[in-house]
């Protein structure tokens, strides 16, 4: 019987350690939604007979041509001419950037520009997300987006065992709807980790859902919870009702400020929410769907996570490849999810939406292949530059949007050229995190991340400020990369049998992940020539990584 | 002595640049000497945030009970305002009796030096979704809204942040508005034989300085270096993101300039100057505050107790004693220098802790951890002076007139300093989050 195998893997996993919960999954298997019963399942690998087959092209591929499409029609209604395809090195440092968070070797530079193959960027794209580096990007990308922005830093312990949770679901490719289930479902206690998640919203109903219609189903629902949403026609209740099914799991004995090693989440049977400043109890109704049926046999937010994640939720699917796509576009397809309404006509971003979630939804939620889908556009492979005056509307993604380089993505760019690390560094004004220690994790990366971490907003804006900049051209962390004596690759460039000319090289391929033009090459060459004793020519070879590295064009991804 | 770097550098841009695309960057960049920032007229008004880690006692400093056996040791003096009365070790302070006003009915709820750090900073109790930030921050960032300046607009003296990050930091505001830190070693007296003792405690600003072992010479050709490949860049890319983070990085570099690093460097005040202030980190501290403030900083914080130096469960008097003397010295010498210059009417200090001491002594001679009923001062612009707000009982162990929460306490201080405490900034998920939440007190604001 196919229901006692599930259960018993349910069981055997260990995902859920309590009856109600264990029973909810039975009803699930009932009425065979394939959600929940693939529970902790990574996307197999498909094995048909056309997959198979050398010739046949993988169902990304269709999938990106389809997307540019779509894009080249609205190119043309709004008489656009989409800028030309980035060179090789400019798409090698983007998809590095974009998929496993750092800047490629000067090595990888090299071999990539001298690869002869025509499909060498797709090559590319499987590479990286392939490589261990694409997982720990993912599961950084994913513990900033869950997490609210500037985070008790007191919970670097809590933090650094969520990233390690999703890296590991990241590195088995576990489904996406899985992936979201297991972090909504959890009991904390020895699963370390996603209970964050909650707890970082104070096990507060109306914090979870405000947080979980904006991750999950991409409707910002914040402004419904004092009034009705001021411009698309979600409800006050409607917001209610949504919180109430995070209304019965609570946090037992957790007092703040201990230890919480354990910290435990249960699903209880009483807990209610009443609209503010009324008495009124609002039941659980899903978003824009029906009042959850009296059942008290299965918690309410595993009814809440069956219904979120199933796959007709065309706001979960949705609000996934939005996400996707904001993440590697630097914007999403389209701003919210708040007023998309199925029955009037769609626009063509509106149409990519729909068509890719169809798409990641018939892939059964398979990540991986949305980015291989993605990156694969030729819309993902066009230059950031553009002619012309204004730029084209960024809707239109006829140029690519540059990003300026995330805290971590900036802090791992540098390590890359570091001398190994070895104690944390002492910063002036703060101990250094001694936690983050503790946890693996490397205490200079924590204590420069906060230090530059930008405010919430949008992902193509630059929103440092003076102290930041500083820190950059002043600071330990550039002073160590740099360092004439130190810097590994100032000492392998040294090297007698190179040329200047071929330094200058080296510093650019590590640095700007290109080689210099012909007047670049010159005047760092001089520079470099201005020294006379071999420390003074060290010194000048610090200067100009000095110079590259705190460039406009090395702070971003574009 | 002029720094050959921003000479050059300046001729650099002229050559390099001309009137391309950094033409008005370049325009509002140049021009930026010190001497003009400080006279500014846009940016007048300022705050100096005294912070007296560990949680001050109110009893022995500015809610003295005599003739109870909770007044412990110390005698009252009168200062120059009528019925107002201070610890006799404030003598400084009582000469400037008529412009502070001390809230003596301040309670809150929270008495763990963590909690009470995060909710008397934020206004808020911590733990909560929204990083709030601190209100330090979130003042600098309405009084520095309009001024452009080579200065940072939050200066912070050697805060002692560990106790609760989150507190000291511009939460959900980001981290341009972090204040900048000033750190430093203090006179320490007694070290090691042959080791010159410094008579005073060196401050320093975090990475305002060229990196150890980079000279002026290597610093002209980094820029030279930086400039050319921002220009080439920025000739072929345009992206406003782009444009700001080579707009950032110029102001950056104007902050280094001599004359702006000037404004960090006390050694150009005179020795019987900095002798008043007293030797150590809150009283060089103070003199920095006043040369920030001359100089059109809109935020300045000096600590005083490093580590939690004001939880005084044992000792209590000699330590409050030593902690007086210093916070006298510094506090006071700056009332009097900032009213000298005509800057106090512009100029609104505040003095506080995370909470107050117990008005009954332990068995250690000290005072433990007191939320229920403690002081704050406010003193200077904007401020109605030579008052004391609100009362304790006799014993001191409760409120009885006038209660005050924190956040009235917060936008008392906005309102003195002419920002309306309602102003909203935008949290994650555009939620508006007001700067503070409470009622300001029309009978402290002149």
């Amino acid at each position: 019987m196919r229901w006692l195998v599930v259960v018993h893997r349910i069981l055997s996993r260990r995902l859920l350690v309590h009856a109600p919960l264990v029973l909810a999954m039975l009803a699930a298997v009932a009425w065979a939604s394939p959600v929940l019963a693939d529970t902790s399942e990574p996307v197999q690998k498909s094995t048909t007979a056309a997959d198979a087959a050398p010739a046949a092209e993988p169902p990304s591929a269709a999938m990106a041509r389809r997307i540019d499409e779509l894009l080249a029609q609205g190119q043309a209604a709004a008489g656009v001419t989409p800028a030309p395809l980035a060179d090789d090195a400019e798409f090698l440092r983007r998809a590095s950037l974009d998929l496993t968070g750092v800047v490629p070797r000067a090595s990888e530079v090299r071999e990539f520009l001298a690869d002869e193959d025509p499909a060498k960027r797709q090559a590319l794209i499987d590479r990286l997300l392939a490589s261990s580096s694409h997982p720990t990007h993912m599961a950084t990308t994913w513990r900033n987006r869950i997490l609210p922005t500037g985070a008790d830093p007191s919970r670097a312990r809590e933090a650094a065992a969520l990233q390690k949770w999703l890296r590991t679901r990241f590195a088995r490719n576990l489904r996406y709807d899985n992936l979201v289930g297991s972090l909504l479902l959890t009991n904390g206690g020895d699963e370390l980790g996603p209970a964050l998640y909650y707890q970082s919203h104070d096990v507060a109903p109306e914090k979870v859902a405000a947080s979980a219609a904006e991750l999950f189903l991409g409707v910002k629902l914040q402004c419904a919870q004092c009034h009705d949403h001021p411009f698309a026609d979600w409800s006050q209740r409607e917001f209610w009702g949504l919180a109430a099914f995070f209304a019965r799991t609570k946090s037992p004995g957790n007092t703040p400020g201990m230890m919480q090693a354990s910290y435990k989440l249960v699903d209880v049977d009483r807990g209610d929410v009443t609209l503010p400043e009324s008495e009124e109890v609002v039941p659980p109704k899903y978003p824009r769907g029906d009042e959850l049926a009296a059942d008290d046999s299965a918690s309410r937010r595993s009814q809440l996570v069956l219904w979120l994640t199933s796959r007709d939720n065309r706001y979960f699917s949705r609000a996934a490849v939005n996400w996707a796509w904001g993440h590697l576009f630097g914007e999403g397809l389209v701003e919210t999810l708040d007023e998309l309404d199925d029955s009037a006509e769609m626009t063509t971003n509106e149409q990519i939406l729909d068509e890719l979630a169809d798409h990641f939804v018939a892939s059964k939620f398979d990540l991986q292949q949305l980015w291989r889908t993605l990156a694969n556009t030729r819309a993902y492979q066009l230059s950031s530059r553009f002619d012309g005056e204004k730029p084209p509307a960024p809707a239109l993604f006829a140029v690519m949007l540059p990003k300026p380089l995330t805290p971590e993505q900036l802090y791992d760019s540098f390590m890359r050229l570091a001398p190994p690390t070895e104690a944390p560094y002492g910063w002036n004004g703060a101990a250094a995190n001694n936690m983050a220690a503790m946890l693996d994790e490397d205490p200079n990366r924590v204590e420069f991340v906060r230090r530059m971490r930008p405010p919430p907003g949008e992902p193509t804006e630059y929103r440092a400020g003076t102290l930041q900049a500083l820190m950059l051209m002043n600071g330990q962390t550039t002073a160590r990369v740099t360092a004439p004596q130190e810097s590994r690759l100032l000492g392998a460039i040294d090297a007698p049998f190179l040329s200047d000319a071929e330094r200058v090289d080296a510093l650019f391929l590590a640095t700007l992940s290109r080689l210099p033009s012909p007047e670049e090459r010159t005047l760092f060459a001089e520079a470099i020539a201005e020294g006379s004793t071999p420390a003074e020519r060290r010194q000048a070879l610090s200067d100009s990584f000095w110079a590259l590295l705190n460039s406009t064009e090395f702070a971003f991804n574009h | 002595m002029l720094n050959p770097l921003w000479h050059f550098d300046r001729r650099e841009m002229f050559r390099h640049l001309g009137m391309g695309l950094m033409g008005s960057t370049c325009a509002s960049w140049l021009p930026a000497l010190a001497d003009q920032v400080a006279s500014d007229p846009r940016r007048k008004r300022h705050c100096i945030l005294l912070w007296m880690s560990g949680g001050p006692t109110q009893t022995d400093t500015f809610d003295m009970k005599p003739g109870h056996n909770n007044g412990g040791e110390f005698k009252e003096i009168a200062t120059r305002a009528p019925g107002l009365r201070f610890s006799e070790h404030l003598p400084k302070l009582a000469e400037h009796g008529e412009r502070i006003a001390v809230i003596r009915s301040l309670t809150t709820k929270e008495g763990d030096h963590e909690r009470g750090t995060h909710l008397v900073r934020t206004g808020q109790p911590p733990m909560g979704a929204v990083a709030y930030p601190s209100i330090a921050c979130s003042l600098a960032k309405e009084l520095g809204a309009t001024a452009e300046s080579a200065l940072p607009n939050y200066v912070s003296v050697a805060p002692t942040q560990q106790i609760s990050p989150a507190a000291f930091g511009p939460g959900f505001l980001g981290a341009s508005y972090s204040p900048a830190l000033v750190g430093g070693a203090g006179a320490a007296p007694g070290v090691l034989p042959g080791v010159v003792t410094p008579k005073y405690a060196a401050l320093k600003l975090d990475d305002l300085e060229l990196p150890a072992g980079v000279g002026e010479a290597q610093a002209m050709r980094r820029m030279k270096l930086w400039n050319a490949m921002e220009r080439r860049f920025l000739d072929d890319h345009s992206a406003a993101s782009f444009n700001a983070h080579n707009a950032l990085y110029r102001k950056a570099a104007d902050m280094m300039r001599p004359e702006v690093r000037a404004a960090f460097d006390l050694s150009q005040e005179e020795d019987a100057v900095r002798e008043k202030y007293g030797p150590g980190m809150f009283g060089q501290g103070c003199l920095l505050a006043r040369r920030l403030v001359e100089r059109g900083v809109p935020f300045v914080e000096v600590s005083l107790g490093a580590g939690l130096g004001w939880d005084t469960h044992a000792d209590n008097f000699n330590l409050v004693k030593k902690l007086s003397e210093e916070l006298d010295a510094g506090w006071g010498t700056l009332m009097t220098e900032l009213s000298e210059r005509g800057l106090l009417d512009d100029t609104t200090i505040v003095w506080m802790g995370e909470f107050g001491r117990t008005p009954v002594i332990n068995s250690m001679g000290g005072r433990d951890h007191f939320p229920n009923a403690w002081s704050c001062v406010l003193a200077g612009g904007g401020i109605k002076g030579g008052q004391a707000y609100g009362r304790t009982s006799d014993d001191g162990m409760k409120v009885e007139e006038k209660p005050v929460a924190i956040g009235d306490v917060l936008a008392t201080l906005c309102e003195a300093l002419g920002v309306p405490p309602d102003t909203e900034n935008m949290a994650m998920g555009e939620r508006p989050i007001k700067i503070a939440e409470g009622t300001p007190i029309a009978e402290l604001l002149a």
